[in-house]
């Protein structure tokens, strides 16, 4: 049985050995092109207009919702109606629900790493199947219940519940939900709308809102 | 936006963007290598732009005292999506380019009894030791990129070690799938 200083010696022997053998050492690396590297540097941190991501640059995403490709594919995260060509008639605010109503949506599907975003506009918010005024009445877990005071669009219900939102959920803009806290939340195919869609209560994003719905 | 516009904002760059410029050209190219050592370089220049701009948007948890394994972890993963041709819908525009590198550098010389003995070894053992060797990770940095703990990191790579020095000294060995056709 060696001791460790002689295991130590092996495996630097190994180590070096097996460092030799790298298929790719420094001066075989095929070097950046910087001028290709800082354009795609610049893109990355650099916002999208809306209008002009959506209609010039088809390999540009066109989400304003965050939207990974197989989600997408498959319809698992909502976009805006209007991006998917459907669209629901406009419905002016309010209407009292009907007794304990419940409706149940989700956070989106997949992994938010995975995901980008559009900066949100009036006319994204209006393809919303959903959007509400509410308060986070009770968290369990990654369970909220929320009770909306404000119907923008979509069937009133007494209570909202949502449920599955998934780590990392701020990286794409979805508000953190505390008891107490007063949220505008707008969605549809049963999933809360992101990337500025949904957030807590601010004069900005009501009079978002109110452009997208108002009367 | 207008050429202008694209000026205006690139003399406005925010702490932010600085930050990230900062990042990158710290491990872009380290990134680079650990890709090309694994896949074609075509893939390798898009799984970068994936990565790179997986970084830009996890900016704030990407630890500074290990921001490299953190980098290499993240592009592993998009290799693996890459692999599942699972490219990003949002894939970018603008396209990294490699630059050759001299056509005159020497191939490293093939050892070719640790490259078999490497080769008869678990897939999970392999990536172990080239991280080791390789990217020169040590046990702590490995786990970062294998997303265990630096005690699972340890173990592992010590088995592995154990592993391919035995596979070295009795290279008829195994129970290992050798590659068909060896004399």
């Amino acid at each position: 049985m060696s001791d460790g200083r002689g295991e130590d010696i092996v495996d630097d022997i190994l180590r070096r050995r097996l460092a030799a053998g790298d298929p790719l050492p420094p001066q075989r690396t095929p070097a950046l092109d910087r001028t290709s590297l800082e354009a795609v540097m610049h893109e990355i941190t650099t916002p999208q207009a809306p209008e002009s991501g959506a209609v010039d640059a088809p390999r540009r995403s066109r989400w304003w919702l965050a939207m990974p490709a197989a989600a997408a594919a498959a319809g698992a995260v909502w976009v805006g109606s209007s991006l998917l060509g459907g669209g629901s008639a406009s419905q002016t605010p309010l209407a009292v629900p009907s007794p304990k109503s419940t409706m149940t949506i989700s956070g989106p599907a997949g992994d938010p790493t995975s995901m980008t975003c559009l900066p949100v506009s009036v006319e994204l918010i209006r393809g919303a199947q959903f959007a509400f005024d509410a308060t986070v009445t009770a968290v369990d877990g990654t369970t909220y219940t929320l009770a909306p005071t404000t119907w923008f669009k979509g069937e009133p219900k007494d209570v909202v519940v949502l449920q599955g939102i998934p780590d990392g959920a701020a990286l794409i803009g979805i508000p953190n939900f505390v008891v107490g806290g007063r949220y505008l939340v707008a969605g549809g195919d049963g999933q809360v709308g992101a990337c500025g869609a949904s957030g807590e209560y601010s004069a900005d994003l009501l009079a978002l809102y109110d452009k997208a719905f108002g009367s | 936006m207008d050429v202008k516009e694209v000026d205006a904002l690139r003399a406005a760059r925010t702490p932010t963007v600085v930050r990230f410029e900062e990042l990158v050209a710290r491990v872009s190219q380290p990134v680079l290598r650990f890709l090309l050592r694994r896949t074609d370089a075509e893939s390798a220049a898009d799984v970068l732009s994936d990565t790179l701009l997986v970084l830009w948007r996890r900016l704030d948890d990407v630890p500074a005292e290990a921001e490299l394994p953190w980098a290499y972890a993240v592009a592993k993963s998009c290799l693996a999506n890459h692999r599942r041709g699972q490219r990003r819908h949002h894939a970018l525009v603008a396209k990294i380019i490699l630059l050759d590198p001299p056509a005159d550098a020497d191939p490293p010389e093939e050892d070719l009894d640790l490259s078999e003995a490497l080769q008869r070894l678990p897939p999970d053992d392999q990536e172990i030791l080239r991280l080791w060797a390789w990217e020169q990770l040590e046990p702590r940095d490995i786990a970062a990129v294998l997303d265990v703990s630096a005690n699972v990191a340890s173990v592992r790579l010590h088995r592995a070690k154990k592993k391919l020095a035995a596979a070295l000294k009795d290279p008829g060995s195994s129970r290992t799938q050798t590659r068909q056709g060896k004399e």
